[in-house]
């Protein structure tokens, strides 16, 4: 009776250790959770303010009414991996923001009437084809721009294969903080859109990234 | 090699050591983790991790003591989409987009344990403590940017729990068990106290010789 019971215990035993190795393999191969994310999980939307600005005395704006791409080179005005299909749309959206907020839009900005605050969207297209094993990712700031401000530091994307990355600038400048013939430019507020480029649903997202820039700003509201 | 490979490649050979190590008074152990964040662990991460396992042995050195070690594996990880906001003095920053965080643990102790109860109870409660460290790495993920660290941190591991004989060779084992890492390093989001904590609760097995 007692080998009878050992026996079967024995194998009892075997089956229930390689039940529960099972169990812990399955456990382990989903050491990283797919999310299953779209394109529009990549969108970055990033603002930053200048807290010492009084934003309730800016209330009037003009719209810079084209977007620049930045090339790296001042004769080139146009990125070979961004297209302008989307121009219009990024414009008409800063515009009714700004507006919902509150401003007034000079469109015809002179000497005798200037805007508090003019705006102006600067575009940035990337390609990604390397590790970047940290410091600051490419698209991170541009030179020639004096902010007062700085964009905030991001660790470089870690990846091999290619893709192709697009990042918009919303520059909100203080006019009177500003000395424009000395090239001293005050930003006391920016936004920062980063995203995939080429991946769907671009309309759509560049839409909701600006709004949501706007959104997440509600300092910039005039009262 | 990566992490994950040189993971892999300690989790193979921890596996034929705690099978090849039952002895009279040797306890091999292999548990199902799960584990929940506290303090500033959940800060970072709240949600429960059903992701962990553990390899243990202990050795009777008398009718109520074991000393022994383990290593073991805890994965938490989360998708948030909250605003983040860093306000400094002067400047306000608001960053929006979808967060992966994940946190891995390694703990790696000795330890040593009290048993309450005769040695061939059918149940035998215990208590403990872990000594050692725990190598931790945390990750963050918004849109396409990354940024990983990891730090070895010193830890402390108290633990309550029991053996419940299934056969003469074979208990089960549940345990509750506060794991704390001292602060080490910086946190992945650069904050200098990057103390560490989480509850687990785990259920295993724990074979033995005759």
């Amino acid at each position: 009776m007692k080998t009878n019971f050992l026996k079967k215990n024995k194998i009892w035993q075997k089956y229930l250790s390689i039940l529960f190795l099972f169990i812990l393999t399955i456990n382990l191969t989903s050491c990283y959770t797919d999310y299953g994310l779209t394109s529009a999980d990549y969108d970055v939307v990033v603002t930053q303010w200048d807290k010492t600005t009084d934003f309730d005395t800016l209330k009037t704006f003009s719209l810079v009414d084209s977007v620049f791409h930045i090339t790296g080179d001042k004769d080139e005005p146009d990125s070979e991996l961004l297209d302008r299909t989307y121009d219009r749309l990024i414009i008409s959206t800063i515009r009714t923001n700004m507006k919902e907020l509150g401003y007034a839009e000079i469109a015809d900005p002179s000497d005798q009437n200037e805007p508090d605050v003019v705006v102006t969207i600067h575009a940035l297209g990337t390609q990604i084809d390397q590790y970047y094993a940290g410091g600051y990712y490419p698209g991170w700031g541009y030179p020639g721009w004096g902010y007062g401000g700085y964009y905030p530091y991001y660790p470089g994307y870690v990846g091999k294969s290619t893709y192709y990355v697009g990042t918009l600038y919303i520059d909100y400048f203080d006019v009177d903080a500003s000395d424009i013939p000395n090239d001293i430019l005050v930003s006391p507020w920016y936004a920062t859109i980063n995203g995939l480029l080429n991946s769907g649903a671009t309309e759509s997202r560049l839409t909701n990234s600006i709004n949501q820039a706007f959104d997440q700003s509600p300092y910039l509201k005039i009262n | 090699m990566g992490i994950k490979m040189k993971m892999k490649y300690l989790t193979i050979i921890l596996l034929f050591l705690s099978v090849n190590l039952f002895a009279q008074d040797f306890l091999g152990i292999l548990s199902y983790n799960t584990a929940m964040p506290v303090s500033k662990s959940a800060d970072y991460i709240s949600e429960v991790s059903w992701k962990g396992f553990s390899f243990e042995g202990r050795t009777f050195s008398s009718r109520h003591w074991t000393f022994g070690g383990m290593f073991g594996w805890n994965i938490f990880d989360t998708k948030i989409t909250d605003l983040i906001v860093i306000d400094d003095e002067t400047t306000g920053t608001a960053v929006k987009g979808t967060q992966i965080r994940y946190t891995n643990s390694f703990p790696m102790m000795v330890n040593g344990h009290f048993y309450i109860g005769k040695k061939r109870s059918t149940l035998r409660p215990y208590f403990g403590v872990g000594i050692g460290t725990y190598y931790i790495i945390q990750r963050f993920e918004i849109g396409v940017f990354q940024r990983e660290v990891s730090n070895w941190h010193f830890g402390l591991a108290p633990e309550v729990g029991f053996l419940l004989a299934l056969s003469r060779s074979t208990s089960l084992i549940v345990s509750a068990k506060l794991n704390y890492a001292f602060s080490s390093g910086k946190t992945v989001y650069g904050d200098t106290d990057n103390t560490q904590s989480y509850i687990g609760l785990n259920v295993g097995l724990a074979f033995s010789g005759y």
